[in-house]
């Protein structure tokens, strides 16, 4: 979701929260009454609890990513962000980028390696 | 001054003769608080003494108010400002726009970006992908309120489903899979 900045910074903290209630499990009284709340359509509360609370079950905290966007292109050249749930099926926002082979620390590790296998295979 | 009926006959005397003069204008000082050398209350004798008059007077014929005394009315510069005393104030560090030092080259790209910012041009590829897999979904689910109960799957041309994709509904898509978006 693509937004002004303040928006989805105020909304992530919220969303964690209640997904952390959802992770208490679909039985839990408090959990449940929250969820029916706060959300007005009633079937994402069905997706909470049985899709997002046992996606999120491993995981101990922040579950939401948000990222900033170049500014708005009208006239108030606004500050945008943009949030989206971690694990989810849309198309990745930012492809983590792993250090090249031929940095120094790389190549230094590659030849420790080297020198370990050959000193196990003599 | 009317109302005085008790005094003498020459008190009563005296007073109507400063009364008279002040009439006319002979003895301004009194009333107006104006300095008698002071040319328009001189020029408008009628007038000067009514207090409507007074602030008339001042607006007509002069230009400062007549609440104030002074000469000066507003304040302006006296001399013109030099163009290096211009240069100076008008290319002060705090008056010119900060050089950024946080933009460097996008690797996918290749566009410029800045270092805390996702790049203009693979957020714009994204935003368009996911527009598209939304219509697929809005098409699958048919109306509001029907959001699913499992997780969701990507599929595009001639792809099938593994066996981690299970219990997942699936989305597809008769497009070519983009580069970068990578089937996990």
């Amino acid at each position: 979701i693509e937004s002004p900045w303040a928006r989805p910074d105020e909304m992530r903290g919220s969303a964690e929260r209640l997904i952390d209630y959802a992770k208490r499990g679909d039985k839990d009284e408090r959990a449940m009454r929250m969820a029916d709340f706060w959300l007005t359509e009633k079937d994402l509360i069905h997706k909470l609890f049985k899709v997002l609370a046992p996606r999120f079950q491993p995981h101990p905290g922040s579950y939401t990513r948000l990222l900033q966007i170049p500014n708005r292109d009208g006239l108030d050249r606004a500050k945008m962000a943009v949030i989206e749930l971690k694990g989810n099926a849309l198309p990745p926002l930012v492809r983590p980028r792993r250090d090249s082979d031929k940095t120094l620390l790389n190549q230094l590790l590659k030849g420790y390696r080297q020198d370990a296998q050959r000193a196990a295979a003599t | 001054l009317i109302l005085v009926r008790s005094p003498l006959p020459r008190l009563r005397a005296l007073l109507q003769r400063c009364w008279g003069r002040l009439e006319r204008g002979l003895w301004p000082g009194v009333l107006g608080g104006q300095s008698p050398p002071w040319g328009p209350a001189l020029a408008v004798q009628g007038l000067a003494l009514v207090p409507q008059g007074i602030n008339d007077a001042g607006e007509s014929s002069a230009a400062a108010p007549s609440l104030l005394e002074s000469v000066l009315w507003m304040a302006a510069p006296k001399q013109r400002r030099t163009i290096e005393v211009n240069r100076c104030r008008r290319r002060h560090p705090s008056k010119l726009i900060e050089v950024k030092r946080n933009i460097d080259v996008c690797p996918e790209c290749g566009n410029l970006k800045q270092k805390h910012v996702l790049c203009g041009y693979c957020y714009a590829k994204v935003k368009e992908e996911t527009r598209l897999i939304r219509v697929e979904i809005r098409k699958k689910e048919g109306g509001p309120f029907n959001a699913p109960t499992v997780e969701t799957v990507v599929l595009y041309e001639g792809e099938k489903p593994t066996e981690k994709d299970e219990g997942k509904r699936i989305i597809e898509t008769a497009r070519k899979r983009p580069s970068w978006f990578v089937q996990n």
